[in-house]
Formats: structure tokens, sequence, C-alpha cells
């Protein structure tokens, strides 16, 4: 390794920096946000004093399942304790996203081979790329720790749990920097990284489940602030070990990073078929290739999600006992006449279709990526009407998104039914909680195949609608806002607090209504817009 | 009958006029070329044809009907190739040649072997591992072994190599062999002089000239060179001669075809001795339309 492997360093650092001025800003930010958020929302619950809120979550089996023992009971410690999954997640994809964007995406787009061709040296692009990703790391780590000093911490542990951030963050961009080398898309690099964000928000919770101390806190970024411990052991020295993971990754990446040509990957390029198989051979056959990957990585992990959540559940229900703030969740004690593990489960199923509908959202939007990227051209001269192609990746999307929560219901209904010892009613319970989710899931993918086919510009939107229904949960959920507000969302309708024997189905017919209707004028929207097309 | 008869089409994206007026006919069994720099407004056009973009204003039949509102109907008679061809990077080269025969109705089997030979294309390679002159030729077997009335091709050659580029030649000898009708968008000026029977010039979006090749030809100059026994006095002084320079007796200039009949009639008396006429190439009358363009720029 020599000096001149760098040349060119500081000028490819500052052009990312120039490329990513909008979106390093925002991962770099928003874990502060979700400090003053998370903060904000222990304010609002505890008006009879922090202390007793947290002890009484602390003894809460269920929120305890969840988030595990809170390590220090005051501000600081609740907000280690409630938002550090979400903190991680955030620079997690942020820092993962970064490093794949410079580096392989750069390569597949043939903007490195222009590049390269200039006085730079062969390590000066990975090092800008994961320089960035490290210092926006870095910063963020800073910010969480000054926001929680503004919020009353002490400032060893408010700067011990920012840089315990930061060391995820580094985690995340050696993992993406290494995933980069594998295969000449950036596509694996995403896939890996994004299977590593979902297993360990998954083994962060089983972690807490088992009491928080167990040996999955080593192997998991997520659970990282268990080691650390801020606010009560602030054991610094555990962030060398942080940092010489982060360090692995990201030295493996630079060594296989030289042992591969420009564009090629470490593992050769597959090649594909002579001819296509006799059956692939309309718009709905190609829609389904394009959508095939995504829709069964979103079944793998579904399916673990409802098998983990519905496994643990049934074992909560003997060890009663539950917060004031939980039963008394929509006004009702229907929580407590039908057990903590059943509130548990509804509540994992009412949250996995939030997701899912993310999935729905995405899936439309394939539409917009196939337009965008010209390959819409290749079709346009074919007799393949706009609202048949359209209407190909839709099909897609509502079968998918309906197919997921079925999968989810049989899953979970089993899983849950299986350890409760009793199938035959509970299945039937938990698969009627999953298919009663679809219509509010359509809604979205509705909201979004609107805008995708009337004002293409500003798909965006959808994301906002969808965020903000999560918002309204959650800020529900804090008791920051009524139940009349709550309604506004769909999901209000299949609320997890409404017991599913008795919910009503007249809402569920309407929103399946509005959904086609929504779907519909989008269809006659793109039928009478311009495609847009390459200059 | 003709295949394509536009007049009047504007276009507009928002403030920006694409076309300003264009009217062009495309005659069955013709290969028509539809010549013009970047950004005149063929691919608008063609994409006007192919229903994908709406026209502001204008009339604009393509085999007799509305190609926004009968898009679907038509596109059983038309192939396109695009110039910037974008495929998807999980399929192979075969699958999307399969795929879009398909799609389009069907394609003949034999003839894309025959077609994947010529071209000398890997059809078992990811479409995401092709260069820019492969993905063309994904494009092109895929478009070849369909049947179609009507071929719309936009600078369908573009990072093809030369041996490609006279295969393709081949290819669209043998559709209009076959009494299709093309139109060829191209830059590649010998290819359109190769190939077209009429032309029609883009220019800012407006046509500003259309016709055959050879009637086109009349309309520039032909350069001459002359060497004469005496000298000729008064030779620039003609109407329609240009850029006169001389070289003891060697005389060199260019000539309108209206002023040839006068020059031969001053050259003759001062005893020709030797005499090229070049004829004017499609090259120099793309260069007479866009002319100022390059002046503007401070080109040549």
């Amino acid at each position: 390794m020599r000096a001149s492997d760098f040349t060119g360093t500081k000028t490819l650092f500052k052009l990312f920096l120039r490329r990513d001025q909008f979106l390093l800003p925002i991962w770099i930010l928003v874990p502060s946000i979700l400090v003053f958020i998370t903060a904000g929302t222990f304010a609002a619950m505890a008006t009879q004093g922090l202390d007793s809120v947290l002890t009484e979550f602390n003894k809460d089996p269920l929120i305890s399942a969840l988030l595990g023992p809170a390590i220090s009971i005051d501000l600081s410690g609740a907000i280690v304790w409630r938002g550090t999954s979400q903190i991680a997640l955030v620079l997690g994809i942020g820092s993962l996203l970064t490093v794949i964007r410079h580096t392989r995406t750069d390569e597949e787009t043939g903007r490195s081979e222009l590049i390269r061709a200039y006085v730079i040296g062969p390590f000066a692009n990975l090092t800008a790329a994961v320089g960035l990703t490290v210092i926006g790391n870095l910063i963020a780590g800073i910010l969480i720790g000054l926001s929680i000093i503004i919020l009353g911490g002490e400032p060893a542990g408010s700067f011990l749990y920012g840089a315990t951030m930061a060391t995820v963050g580094f985690f995340f961009s050696g993992l993406g920097a290494l995933g980069v080398q594998l295969r000449e898309n950036s596509g694996t690099a995403r896939g890996i990284g994004i299977t590593a964000l979902g297993l360990g928000l998954a083994m962060a919770i089983l972690n807490n489940f088992r009491g928080g101390d167990t040996f999955l806190k080593w192997i998991n970024p997520m659970a990282w602030q268990r080691l650390t411990q801020p606010f009560a052991g602030n054991y610094g020295w555990n962030l060398l070990y942080f940092i010489a993971i982060g360090m692995i990754f990201t030295v493996i990446a630079y060594i296989l990073s030289i042992h591969r040509d420009l564009g090629a990957g470490i593992l050769t390029a597959r090649s594909g078929p002579f001819e296509a198989p006799p059956h692939f051979s309309g718009p709905l056959a190609l829609a389904w290739r394009l959508h095939k990957k995504s829709f069964i990585g979103w079944i793998v992990g579904t399916v673990l999600y409802i098998a983990a959540f519905s496994a643990i559940s049934p074992g909560l229900s003997s060890t009663g006992g539950m917060s004031d703030w939980l039963s008394s969740l929509g006004g009702t004690n229907w929580s407590n006449e039908v057990g903590l593990g059943y509130v548990f489960i509804s509540i994992s199923i009412y949250l996995i279709s939030l997701f899912v509908s993310f999935y729905a959202m995405s899936a439309v939007l394939q539409l917009k990526k196939e337009e965008n990227e010209g390959r819409v051209e290749m079709l346009v001269d074919k007799q393949i009407g706009r609202i048949r192609w359209m209407g190909s990746h839709l099909i897609i999307a509502y079968l998918g998104s309906a197919l997921l929560m079925v999968i989810m219901g049989v899953a979970g209904g089993f899983t849950y039914g299986m350890i409760a010892g009793n199938l035959r009613n509970e299945f039937w319970h938990i698969f009627g909680m999953c298919i009663s989710k679809i219509p509010p899931v359509w809604i979205l993918l509705g909201v979004t195949a609107l805008l995708y086919g009337a004002c293409p510009k500003i798909t965006a939107l959808g994301w906002g609608i969808w965020l903000s229904f999560t918002i309204l949960e959650f800020a529900w959920e804090g008791q920051i806002i009524d139940w009349s507000i709550m309604c506004i969302s769909p999901f209000s309708y299949v609320h997890y607090t409404i017991n599913i024997l008795e919910l009503p189905l007249m809402p569920l017919f309407w929103m399946i209504c509005i959904s086609v209707i929504l779907t519909g004028i989008g269809l006659l929207g793109f039928r009478n817009r311009d495609i847009l097309t390459k200059a | 009958m003709d295949i394509i008869d536009i007049q009047k089409l504007t276009k507009s994206f928002g403030t920006t006029q694409a076309l300003k007026g264009i009217n062009l006919t495309v005659k069955q069994g013709e290969v028509h070329g539809f010549i013009g720099p970047n950004g005149a407004g063929k691919s608008t056009t063609i994409r006007i044809l192919l229903g994908i973009l709406r026209k502001t204003s204008g009339k604009i039949t393509l085999l007799g009907k509305d190609p926004w509102k009968d898009a679907v109907e038509l596109h059983r008679q038309l192939i396109y190739v695009p110039g910037d061809v974008t495929l998807w990077p999980d399929l192979s080269g075969g699958e999307v040649i399969d795929l879009l025969g398909r799609i389009h109705g069907g394609l003949n089997v034999s003839r894309k072997k025959q077609l994947l030979e010529r071209y000398q294309l890997d059809p078992t390679k990811k479409s995401r591992t092709y260069s820019k002159g492969n993905r063309q030729k994904v494009a092109l077997v895929a478009a070849f072994s369909c049947d179609a009335q009507l071929y719309l091709l936009d600078e369908p050659t573009s990072g093809l190599d030369p041996l490609m580029e006279a295969i393709f030649q081949e290819c669209v000898a043998e559709v209009k062999k076959a009494g299709k009708t093309v139109l060829l968008s191209s830059h590649i000026l010998s290819e359109v002089e190769t190939l077209c029977d009429r032309v029609s010039i883009i220019r800012k979006g407006q046509i500003v000239e259309s016709g055959t090749l050879s009637g086109l030809r009349h309309l520039t100059r032909t350069t001459i060179n002359v060497e004469t026994k005496t000298s000729v006095p008064g030779l620039e002084k003609i109407h329609g001669i240009y850029d006169v320079s001389k070289n003891g007796l060697k005389y060199c200039f260019s000539v309108d075809s209206t002023a040839m009949a006068e020059v031969m009639e001053v050259l003759v008396p001062r005893g020709i001795q030797f005499l090229t006429a070049e004829p004017p190439s499609l090259e120099e009358l793309f260069m007479r339309h866009y002319g100022d363009d390059i002046s503007e720029k401070g080109g040549i």
C-alpha cells in the first residue's frame, strides 16, 4: 500500500459530499430528532413522574419482552431503552446506502470508469466513500450526545451513547463496503445489508426477551448499547471491540477491491439462459420476474418475524400483571380480558402490516423505476395498452401484499396455536387479524397508484402519507392525540385494540372500494399522460 | 397509400416548443431517411408516432389511424428500435429477445438464430453486462426477428462497429425487398445515402428539406476542379459560383446546379485541360442546412 494508491481521495470526497448534500444531513440529523421524539413521548406519558412510569414499564412483561430491562431509570436511560433500535436502524441504512451508492452503483453506471481514467489511486474511491460515511456517523454521534445533554443527561453517558451509535453505523458501512466487492450488481450488497439489519432487529428483540444479557449482544450491533451501558456502567472500552469489528470488514473490503476488475465482482458473473422459457411471454410474466426476488425476500422476512413473535407471545399470558398504560389503551379493558400474549401478537401483526404496506407501495413504484430508467421504451411498440402494462405491476402489488398477509396469518396462526395448545381456535383468530389488515394496506397501494398515474413527479407524497399513519399510531399510543384524530389512519379500523371477533366489516368493504377507485383514477391518469423518456 | 402522414405537427414540453409544425409523409415500401442534429426533434416525432407522447396540435395519421388512440392496434404492425436501449439487468439477452418477440405477437425462431449468428451476439449473458453496442444488437435482433409493416428505427446503429453497421444495412435492405416501410432516423449520412429512397431533414423542430436524394442534390452545389489553357477572367462574377480559388491555371470552385451551364460556356472557350466534378454528398447537403449553426458556434 503506497501513498499514491490514495491519490485523488480528497477530490472524490468533495464530489461525494456534493452529491449527498441533501441525503447526508437526513441520516445524520434524524437520530437526534428521534432522541427528542422519544424524550417527548416519555414526557407526555409521565405526568405522575417518570420514575414510576419506567419502573412500571420495566415490570411489564410485554414491554420488557420487546425492549428488555432499562439500563438506567431516568430520562436518558429511557431514550437509550426505547430509541436505540430506531436510531441504529437509521444510521445503519444511511451508512449502508451511502457506501453502496458511491462504490458499486458508480461502477454499475460506468461513472467509476470515467473517474478512474484520471489521476486516481485504486483505493481513492473506497476511501472517500467509507471516509464520508465514518465522518457522517461521527457527526451523528456527537449530535446524539449533545441532544441528550440538552435534555439533561450526564455528558459522559451521553457521548458514550453517541459513540456507540456511531460504531453501529461504522459496522454497516464496513458491511456495505464488503458487500459491494462480491458481485457486479449493487442489489447483492443492498440485499446483504438489509438482511443484516432485519436479523439485527430480530436478534435485539430475542436478546431483550431473554433479559438483555445473552451472547447475542456480542454479535448484534443493534444490541451494543447493552455492552457499553451508557448512564449505568459506562463501559467505554467496549467501543474498541466495535471499532475492531468494523475495521475487519473494511480491511477485507480493501483487500478484495484490488483483487477484482473494475465493474466485476469477486464472484464470477452467472450467465443466463439462451432462450426464454415458453411461459415467459407477456407483461404479467415480465412484471412477476421483476418483482420475484424482492417478494421472496419479503416472504422470508415476514415469516421470520411473525414466527418469532407468535412463538414468544403465548408464553407471556401466564406472567400476568400489565401496565395501566397498556390495559387502558383504546379506552376498553379488552386487553385485560384476553390476556397479554394475545395483545402482544395483535400489536405485532398490526406493526408488520404497516411494513407490508411499505412493500405494496414500493411494488407499485417499480412502475416508476421502469419508466425513469427507460425500459418502458422497449415495450412501447408492442401490443400492450398502457392500462395493461401498468395493470401488470398493480396485479403483482395487490396480490403480493395480500399474499404476504395470508402467509403471515398461516405461519403466525400455526405457531401461536401450536404453542398455545389450542390450534383450532387460535389459528383462526391470528389468521383473521392478518387478513383484516389487507384493506388498509390496499388503501396505501391505491394512493401510490393514483400518484404514479396522475402526477408521477410527486410519488414521494405516498411515503409521507405512510409515515403520517405510522406517526399517528405512535402519537396515539403516547396519548398525544385523541382516537378521533387516529381515525384518519385506515389502520385504525382494524386496530389491535378491536377484538377480531367483533371487528365491523363494513369499513373493510369501503376501504377496498376506495382503493379500487384510487387505482382506477391512477390508471386513467396514466392513459392520458406522456410517458417519460430520455432526452 | 401514405404509411405516415404528418401535417403541421407541434409538440410543446412546458414552455419549450420541441416541434414547430412538422410536415412529413412516408410512402408504402420506401426507406425514408430522417436526419438532423441532436435535439432537432427526431425522437420526439417518432415517440408521437408510437403514441407515447401526445401531440400538441396538428394532424398525424399512421397507417390511416390515430397513433395515440389506436396505439395498441397499430403496434401489431410496427416495430421500434430506440437509439439508447435499456434492458432489464437480470434478464439474459436471449430472454429479452424472446419476450419482446412474444409480446409483439410472435417471432420467427429460425430467423432469430440466424440473426444472432450474423450479429455475433451471445444471448446467454445477463443484460447488465452488455456493452452499449451489444444492447443495441439485442434490440435489433428482436426487431428483425419479428414481422411488421413499418419499422421505426431511431438512430438504431449507435455504438455498432462498421462490420455490424454493414449487417444492419443488409437487414434493412431485406426488409425493403419484402415490401415493408422503414423510417430511419440517423446521424450516419453514408447509411442514409446507401439505404434511403427519400430523405427529410429536420432542424430546430421544423422540416427544412424533403425529397429524393437526387432531387435534393439539385438544390446544392457541385465542386469542380478545372485546369485551362488560358486564364478565365470574371469567373467569380458569375451568379451562383462560390469559393473560387486559383493556383496558376488551376481553378477550384463550387457551383449551384442552376449555374452549371453558364459556367461551362465560360470555361469551354478557354480550353479545358483537365476537369473533375464531384457531386454533392449528403454531407454537404447537411452542412448547408446546418452551416449557420456551425458558424454561430465559431467552428469551420
